[in-house]
């Protein structure tokens, strides 16, 4: 393993070479050691190591995670199936808007991440899950060029929509860049519990209401917006050993290790009570009790080994939150099969019935 | 490496040890003499120690002149936490044997065990507040701090034998590295030097040696450079997967993982893990990521070295060859 290590000052040409990446056509630069981070007096020094072969999409799923994704494209795939004969958008609309928001979505996280990179946070922060610049998949100077190319193509895509309904699409671009600048603001804070419950009521309520304003869409917010809460405290309590370390603050963090399982079995247990209550305003028990009881049979499977959890810093807390994660897309799966069941299956049914 | 090497080695390390081996940091006068066996378990404790963190605390006292009686106070400081974290842990491991005697919970009382750590560590705040440097008093206690969660922390992951290097490495820093810092960064501290960047230098390089030592001393365990004679397997056995174990068993699958941690002699480990050959090749590859930590703790040293003044920089020549010591458990020439 060949590698060197180099030390510069910030306000040196040599450290914004070193920083930016602009140094080496075949090297990357990864810090290593930081010191007097946010100060001027701020040194760093940085392993030296050769280009890796790294593919694009490697490094940009970083950036778009489908937990992410589905934070926001959730919603408008419940509406767009929910109203399939008599679309909220045309067709073409949609298309555009969802590749739109995807790359808007990378072009914010792209931003953030190199602002977070060079004012040093990214390069302290202790759960370490921003890699792409800190491992040296993209350099800084890489990820500027790319982020006017990707924002470029968003605006490009949001300009058909814009034009046909200019105030929806701006009121729904508002919303979204909201939620994201808010995600990755929040990111980089130490308390997120505000963070989380803006998160929540943007990606919820206030989606929902955009595209469809009736109270039966705020309903559906509500349930969504608990489920979006729901997943980032999972997120929390996987890294509960290095946010406590670092003084983060978030609604798991605030208990102690061993009352923080049941904040997250009370947050998932809000979760599948809005979401009975909601369902049964709207609709029959037979398209959603059948959910429900797988969802309440696997929570408590899940409930015995969350329960049992000994440490923060083993390995059970991963598997924990994996199963975590199972049982919220197991969520979401069910709902989607029901959707596209009666978008798709229910009115043929109907018909050869008739 | 041939018999002879190896004689040659231990006879080395029994020179060095017996070169110390009186090392005693301690008078019968801290201790009232009227409490039973107090001093008779100190005395088994303290007798056989290396006093390597003493001699640390001396190595950076010297240059910066830091005055005798303050450098006797901060080895006294530095092995009363030590000693006191292994009164605790022989108990919480239950470990028979402690520098080839019986351990104090064992040949004493649990009670009296658990009594002699916190009567150590109580000593300390006496000591260091008689010395009225606050900054140092509350350094010391953030440090025995985070010795205990480090403990906490690795009892709890007792058992697991799928933990990951990255979170061992997490316990490691509290339980193993922080007395490491604390014995570079004390003698600055003594000296009201209490400069930001200094600190966070020395933090670092306190921490890479104490991860050094830390996974150096996991290696004995599978018996590489093991001229000590530690017992082989003796943590898998008791239920902790280590550093080398953790970093061994990671590309694993569950089955042959729950196989290797299931080896009674390293003969057999060997065999699980798919051969000499493929043992041999993982030691290699661990090496090469602590070469890793080496090459930046000489480096970071070079950093160290643009903040000490010209007479204190001889400092950086004590420093350079620790890694050699504590990593390859060479001696220094």
């Amino acid at each position: 393993m060949n590698s060197e290590f180099r030390t510069a000052k910030k306000g040196t040409s040599e450290f914004d070479q070193l920083i930016r990446g602009t140094f080496s056509a075949t090297q990357r630069a990864l810090p290593v050691h930081n010191l007097r981070v946010g100060s001027s007096e701020e040194e760093v020094t940085f392993e030296i190591v050769d280009k890796k072969e790294v593919k694009p999409w490697v490094a940009y799923r970083g950036f778009i995670g489908p937990k992410k994704l589905l934070y926001v494209l959730f919603p408008i795939f419940y509406f767009s199936m929910l109203h399939w004969s008599q679309p909220f958008l045309h067709s073409a609309e949609l298309e555009c808007l969802i590749l739109g928001l995807v790359l808007s979505l990378l072009a914010v996280q792209m931003k953030v991440d190199t602002q977070d990179f060079i004012s040093g946070y990214d390069r302290i922060r202790s759960d370490k899950s921003q890699k792409v610049l800190n491992k040296g998949w993209r350099t800084v100077a890489q990820l500027e060029r790319d982020f006017k190319i990707v924002s470029g193509l968003a605006v490009l895509m949001s300009v058909i929509p814009l034009l046909m309904e200019p105030v929806r699409v701006l009121s729904l671009l508002a919303t979204l860049v909201l939620f994201f600048v808010g995600y990755s603001w929040g990111v980089s804070r130490k308390n997120r519990l505000v963070r989380d419950i803006a998160l929540g009521l943007i990606a919820g309520p206030a989606l929902a209401f955009w595209i469809l304003p009736h109270a039966k869409s705020l309903a559906f917010g509500v349930v969504w917006g608990c489920l979006v809460f729901f997943s980032l405290q999972l997120e929390h309590f996987q890294h509960y050993f290095a946010q406590t370390q670092a003084g983060e603050k978030n609604l798991v963090t605030m208990k102690s290790f061993d009352q923080a399982p049941s904040v997250i079995w009370a947050v998932w247990g809000v979760c599948l009570i809005v979401y009975a209550l909601m369902r049964s305003l709207s609709s029959h028990v037979a398209w959603w009790g059948g959910a429900l009881l797988v969802l309440i049979v696997m929570s408590f499977i899940w409930r015995k080994s969350l329960f049992r959890l000994q440490s923060p810093a083993g390995s059970e807390i991963d598997k924990i939150v994996r199963l975590g994660n199972q049982l919220y897309y197991t969520f979401i799966t069910l709902w989607i099969a029901e959707l596209l069941f009666k978008a798709f299956v229910a009115p043929i049914v109907a018909i050869w019935f008739r | 490496m041939c018999l002879g090497q190896r004689l040659d080695r231990k006879r080395k390390w029994t020179e060095i040890r017996s070169s110390v081996k009186n090392f005693k940091i301690y008078s019968e006068q801290d201790f009232p003499k009227y409490l039973p066996r107090l001093n008779s378990l100190y005395d088994d404790l303290f007798t056989g120690g290396k006093g390597f963190r003493a001699k640390l605390v001396q190595k950076v006292s010297d240059p910066i002149r830091v005055p005798e009686k303050t450098q006797a106070l901060l080895a006294q400081t530095v092995e009363f936490i030590h000693n006191a974290s292994l009164l605790h842990d022989d108990l919480i491991d239950r470990s028979i044997l402690r520098r080839g005697k019986p351990a104090a919970w064992n040949k004493y009382s649990p009670e009296y065990a658990v009594l002699a750590g916190d009567y150590l560590l109580a000593r300390v705040m006496v000591n260091l507040s008689n010395y009225g440097n606050i900054r140092l008093v509350q350094y010391t206690a953030e440090v025995i701090s985070e010795l205990l969660e480090g403990e906490w922390l690795q009892d709890s992951v007792i058992r697991d034998f799928d933990v990951n290097l990255d979170k061992l490495d997490r316990i490691h820093n509290l339980k193993t590295a922080s007395l490491f810092k604390w014995c570079l960064r004390a003698p600055f501290y003594s000296q009201e030097r209490n400069d930001q960047t200094l600190h966070e230098t020395l933090e670092k390089l306190g921490q890479i040696l104490g991860l050094l030592f830390q996974r150096s001393d996991d290696l004995l365990d599978y018996n590489i450079r093991n001229d000590e004679g530690k017992a082989i397997l003796g943590d898998l056995k008791s239920g902790y997967l280590n550093s080398f174990g953790a970093f061994v068993v990671q590309e694993l699958s569950p089955d042959r993982r729950s196989q290797l941690v299931k080896s009674q002699t390293l003969e057999e480990f060997k065999n699980h893990l798919g051969g000499v050959s493929t043992f041999d090749e993982k030691v290699k590859q661990f090496d090469q990521i602590n070469q890793k930590q080496i090459k930046l703790y000489q480096h970071l040293l070079e950093s160290l070295k643009g903040m000490l003044q010209p007479e204190e920089q001889k400092m950086i020549s004590e420093f350079q060859p620790l890694t050699d010591l504590l990593y390859w458990r060479r001696i220094p020439k």
